[in-house]
């Protein structure tokens, strides 16, 4: 075998090399492109529990608004508990994909007594997103839900609303503007106005 | 003739890097520059809750009650050159375990590694420490947390957890939801502000458990 031979057999494993160098699965951060979208967002975030008790507001599992149309902001909590009740797995997220904005907030095994009323709920979800071109949208789930031992169907339309005697409860309640959009699963409150609470809010700013 | 052995040589040296590095990708997870979110509930699959000769969990099997429920509320991803995430996980039984991630060590690409649009779904994988509170008393573990985004709103996303000894990596629980019975997993598509950490290939060491991708 001459020398050229070895010579051409050593390219040929040079580029096979180089071949399979290419071809490795680099971090997805390098195949990332530009993305559309402006810099600012302001009012995306996410809360897994909020109530206002006589004036003081508790917040639990809550991310605060992203700071900008890239931030990303999680919060996450075992249990937690607010002076009319109580919940577990508290999640909330809120990221920024530059031309799209998104929101979430979830808890398990809501129990909550307020106005002489009993409200519990084996899951509940709300999801929020809003991206450059104006869209928004937002969804809700409940699952579980039980007013003073009677259970609650959600009918899937916004703003459902139940009043039982002293308390009101709005399912998917939506709030819509020309920035974004608001979505909470749950809206509970008293009618002498000391207890309201807010169970799985997710909000989203139009980036 | 010592020429020709040199070229040999460096032939047969090339030759085996192009081994090497075609071999690699094989036991290698492809780190993401995205983000996997979500929240819901599940009842528990266990198909090692039996232990056995070639159970991977060993002969005692692994903890995980099946039929029960759970819940979990997970997140991970990176930023800024560095993991992030963070999650809980809750089984609703007599074992009342409950995991809290301490620290996200690992974020890779199982399903759909090049997300481009946030209507993109995919399969990702958190590794990471928990803290573990049960009947057995409050302990630290690895953990492997597997999220399917399979569509909105929710329908067959997917949710798994393994966790495993820190002294040896051996798993010693593990329940899956394929799919969820309630809730959403969502997955985020990076943004150019974001940077992946240099990988750590800390997964690797985790034995996968899981059904499905």
């Amino acid at each position: 075998m001459s020398k050229t031979r070895y010579l051409r057999l050593s390219v040929v494993a040079l580029a096979i090399a180089v071949t399979a160098l290419v071809a490795m699965p680099w971090p997805a951060s390098a195949q990332l492109s530009g993305l559309a979208g402006t810099g600012s967002s302001t009012g995306t975030g996410a809360t897994a529990l909020a109530a206002t008790v006589l004036g003081n507001t508790t917040s639990l599992a809550s991310t605060g608004n992203l700071a900008d149309a890239y931030d990303v902001l999680g919060a996450e909590l075992d249990s937690g508990s607010i002076p009319v009740g109580s919940a577990e797995v508290l999640h909330a997220t809120a990221i920024g994909e530059g031309d799209y904005v998104s929101s979430e907030a979830s808890l398990a095994d809501l129990a909550l007594s307020a106005g002489g009323a009993t409200v519990t709920a084996a899951f509940v979800m709300a999801n929020a997103a809003a991206d450059s071109a104006g869209g928004t949208s937002g969804s809700t789930m409940v699952q579980g839900l039980v007013v003073n031992g009677v259970s609650i169907t959600p009918s899937g339309a916004a703003n459902q609303t139940i009043s039982l005697g002293a308390i009101q409860v709005v399912l998917n309640e939506v709030t819509q503007s020309a920035s974004g959009i608001t979505v909470n699963a749950l809206h509970i409150s008293t009618s002498d106005g000391f207890v309201d609470v807010v169970v799985a809010s997710a909000s989203a700013a139009i980036p | 003739m010592r020429n020709v052995r040199a070229k040999v040589a460096v032939s047969l040296l090339i030759g085996g890097l192009v081994l090497a590095i075609a071999a690699a990708p094989a036991g290698a997870w492809v780190p993401s520059a995205d983000f996997i979110t979500g929240g819901g509930w599940f009842i528990i699959d266990n198909p090692y809750a039996t232990g056995g000769p070639t159970n991977p969990c060993g002969l005692s099997g692994c903890f995980g009650t099946p039929g029960a429920r759970a819940n979990f509320g997970w997140h991970g991803g990176v930023k800024n050159g560095a993991y992030w995430g963070n999650g809980n996980y809750i089984e609703h039984s007599s074992l009342g375990v409950h995991a809290h991630s301490l620290q996200v060590l690992d974020y890779v690409c199982v399903v759909n590694c090049d997300v481009t649009t946030h209507k993109d779904t995919g399969t990702r994988d958190i590794c990471g420490e928990a803290s573990v509170t049960s009947i057995f008393g409050p302990y630290n573990v690895y953990y492997r947390v597997r999220m399917r985004d399979s569509g909105e709103p929710g329908r067959n996303d997917a949710f798994g957890i393994t966790l495993y000894d820190e002294s040896n990596h051996t798993p010693v629980y593990f329940a899956q939801g394929v799919p969820i019975s309630g809730g959403n997993i969502q997955l985020h598509k990076g943004n150019p502000s974001n940077t992946s950490p240099t990988p750590s290939h800390f997964c690797d060491s985790l034995a996968i458990l899981f059904t499905f991708q």
